[in-house]
Formats: structure tokens, C-alpha cells, sequence
């Protein structure tokens, strides 16, 4: 009887497996960790120097280059508010924001849209980190971290001194943010 | 010498604890199986998603004197959104557009945006262009008109607003044609909203597939 259980338990995992990786969701059955993201160019032809020299105008009118942040585990997001899937994972940032601001988790929001959406946008959602609108620009820079047709959401998560971390097109979950920083985030000094 | 069946029912039978699977079970799950993985292993691969001229297929015509008609094939897997499109004629040309009529979509409930309507498979848009007298006799200057859209892909990413440039020939049922073949019938050339006079990006350097 053991063997019989054995042999049909064999089965029905097989069978499982097969229909989770067709299904694209390998990780229902744990062989590797979601990831639904676009695959990425492997090099990024961008240095980090480059990165943090980039400068972005806030919604306040005040130009700030991304090497303020060169010491946080910098999380940059692209977004627009014509894209849902952006809009959508926002109060997640939000959040994983709020809970690790302390531990030197810094994340901006570039929008590839007008300033004066992203205006009403703050004006109606409570966004606790840097919104940069600049439709032009913000495409462009998300161009040069590999994201190719310029599609959105996407995020790029800089270490401290600007490697890359994680390069994600799609919207990025909670559970991916928390197993990022909790690796990553530099230790409090 | 016993045949060669006799001889390996009895270890199956030990290894399956007496439950017995005729071969033709076993067969069948063999061959189920084997299917069901060499068919994962094409869809575990990360998507490759479409350029946005493929995506989103665009052809234009003269349908009759005062009406453009645009059609766009979506692929499978992506969707337009209705309140996306825009119509412009260009400052050189004296047309002037009415009200676009669009073939009807499917009402989604998007999570920011409520209901929206989209397109899949394929959308028609029947443009009224008036005062195109002159314009529309064979042999007067072409119609330009841009024509912007956006959409998004199942995936969970959207597209940034796609601006094409339609050249259409008066008169002409032509299809779109690829760049640089404007006599022939109508051409239409897209960008996306890109910095103009801006270096290469990475992936224009390194012509990688994504």
C-alpha cells in the first residue's frame, strides 16, 4: 500500500508541476521564486556614476541628482499615471517605504508624464516619497537600464554605490520588496 | 523461458503495492506528461513582448471621399484603450477632422481608472474629414494625419503612447505601407514619445531581443 500511495502521490505532483509551469507559475510548486519580469539585456550600459549624476526636477521646482541617495538602497520606480499597473502598485511602495525609510531604503518616482498629472496625482494620493515628472526624460533613462520598448511599471533597485540590484518591468509585489531590502538594505549607523 | 510480460508484472505489481496499471495507463500518463513539460518549458520562459507597431497593427484607406478608415490588428494578449486615441491633421494640410466613430470595445473595470473601454483582437475607426475637396482629387497633396494610441499587455505592463504619422494619398485604398514608399498608396510612420537629438540608448547600442 505504501508504494501504491507512493507511486499516485509521485503522479499527481508531476502532473501539478506540469500544469504550474505552463501555466508560468513555477513557484506554486517552489522550484524558484516568482518572477514574472521581462527579461532584461544582461548588461546595463549605464554606469553608476552616470546614475547619480542623472537630475530630476520635483514637484516643487527643486533639481536633485540621484547621488543624494548614493549611500540608501535606492529604489526607482518609472511610472505615468496613464499606465494602471503603475498606479496600482503604488501604495505598495508606499507602504514598504513607510516601514523602511529608517533603514536607509529611499524610493523616487520618475513619471514619463506631465508635470501637471503628476501634480493632480499627489494632489488625490498620498505618495511619501520624491515624484519626478519629466515625460521626456524619464523614458529615457528607463531606456538606458535596459528597459528596451520603454514599457511600464518598471524599477530598479541601486545597492548603496549604485550597483544594480533587481531590474523588474512589471509591476513589483510586496513580497519581492521585503525579500530585497531584508538582504540588501545597508545597516543602521 | 517465460515471456517477457509474465516476468515484469510481478515487480510492478510489488512497486505499485498490488495496484496494478495496465500498460496502456502508464502509457497514456508517459505521453500526458511528457507533453504537458515540453510545453511548460516554452511557457515558463520569461515573455517576449511585441514592439508596439506589432502589437498594435495599424492600416489606414480611404473609405470613401470624406471618411479615413483606420483599423488596428492587437495581438493576443494586449488591448487599446478608447479614450487613448487622438486625431490630428497636420498644419500643412486644410482637412479638418470630425468626430470618430469606433467600433465597439469591451467595457473593463480597471482598478484606478473604473470602467474603461478597450479593444482586443481589433478596433475600427471611421474619421470624418471635412473641407477635403482639393485633398482628396488624385494627384493633390497627400493627407497627413497623426494618429496617437495607447495600450497595455496582459503581461502587466503598459505601453507609452504610440504617435504615428499617416500619409495618405488622395484618393488611394492602398494599405500602410512601410517608410519611403509614399507614392505608392498611403505610408505611416510611428514613434513613441521619445527625446528627439538624444545618444543611442543601451538597447539601440546593443540590438538585444528583450
Amino acid at each position: 500500500m505504501p508504494q501504491r500511495f507512493l507511486i499516485t502521490a509521485i503522479l499527481v505532483l508531476a502532473t501539478l508541476a506540469a500544469v504550474a509551469l505552463w501555466l508560468g507559475r513555477a513557484d506554486i510548486v517552489g522550484l524558484w521564486s516568482a518572477d514574472n519580469s521581462v527579461k532584461f539585456p544582461s548588461e546595463i550600459a549605464i554606469s553608476s556614476g552616470a546614475v547619480y549624476s542623472a537630475k530630476f526636477t520635483d514637484l516643487h521646482g527643486d533639481a536633485r541628482t540621484l547621488g543624494q541617495w548614493d549611500r540608501k538602497l535606492l529604489i526607482v520606480n518609472f511610472w505615468a499615471t496613464w499606465c494602471g499597473p503603475c498606479k496600482e502598485e503604488i501604495p505598495i511602495l508606499v507602504k514598504i517605504q513607510a516601514k523602511f525609510g529608517e533603514r536607509d531604503v529611499q524610493f523616487i518616482g520618475i513619471a514619463a508624464d506631465s508635470r501637471a498629472n503628476v501634480s493632480n496625482f499627489a494632489e488625490s494620493t498620498v505618495v511619501n516619497y520624491p515624484l519626478f515628472p519629466d515625460e521626456l526624460g524619464a523614458m529615457e533613462f528607463s531606456k538606458r537600464l535596459g528597459n528596451r520598448l520603454g514599457l511600464l511599471p518598471h524599477t530598479v533597485i541601486f545597492g548603496p554605490g549604485g550597483a544594480v540590484l533587481y531590474n523588474k518591468l512589471g509591476a513589483i509585489s510586496e513580497i519581492e520588496l521585503n525579500q530585497i531590502i531584508a538582504k540588501n538594505a545597508p545597516i543602521n549607523h | 523461458m517465460k515471456p517477457l510480460k509474465q516476468t515484469m508484472l510481478p515487480h510492478w505489481r510489488a512497486l505499485s503495492g498490488g495496484w496494478c496499471f495496465s500498460a496502456a495507463v502508464v502509457r497514456q500518463a508517459v505521453l500526458i506528461l511528457t507533453i504537458a513539460f515540453m510545453t511548460s518549458t516554452v511557457r515558463a520562459a520569461e515573455p517576449d513582448l511585441l514592439e508596439p507597431e506589432r502589437a498594435f497593427a495599424l492600416s489606414a484607406r480611404f473609405k470613401d471621399q470624406k471618411t479615413v478608415e483606420l483599423r488596428y490588428k492587437v495581438a493576443d494578449g494586449y488591448y487599446l484603450y478608447r479614450a487613448r486615441f487622438k486625431f490630428m491633421v497636420e498644419p500643412t494640410t486644410s482637412a479638418k477632422l470630425g468626430i470618430a466613430k469606433f467600433s465597439k470595445g469591451k467595457m473593463k473595470h480597471d482598478p484606478t481608472f473604473g470602467w474603461v473601454e478597450t479593444y482586443r483582437d481589433s478596433v475600427r475607426i471611421l474619421l470624418p474629414v471635412a473641407t477635403l475637396a482639393k485633398e482628396t482629387e488624385p494627384g493633390q497633396p497627400p493627407l497627413r494625419l497623426k494618429v496617437t494610441s495607447q495600450g497595455c499587455a496582459d503581461a502587466g505592463v503598459c505601453y507609452p503612447p504610440l504617435h504615428q504619422l499617416l500619409t495618405l494619398q488622395p484618393g488611394s485604398l492602398g494599405v500602410v505601407l512601410p517608410d519611403g514608399e509614399a507614392d505608392a498608396g498611403s505610408t505611416a510612420r510611428s514613434r513613441q514619445s521619445t527625446p528627439q537629438n538624444m545618444p543611442p540608448t543601451l538597447s539601440e547600442v546593443l540590438r538585444k531581443p528583450m
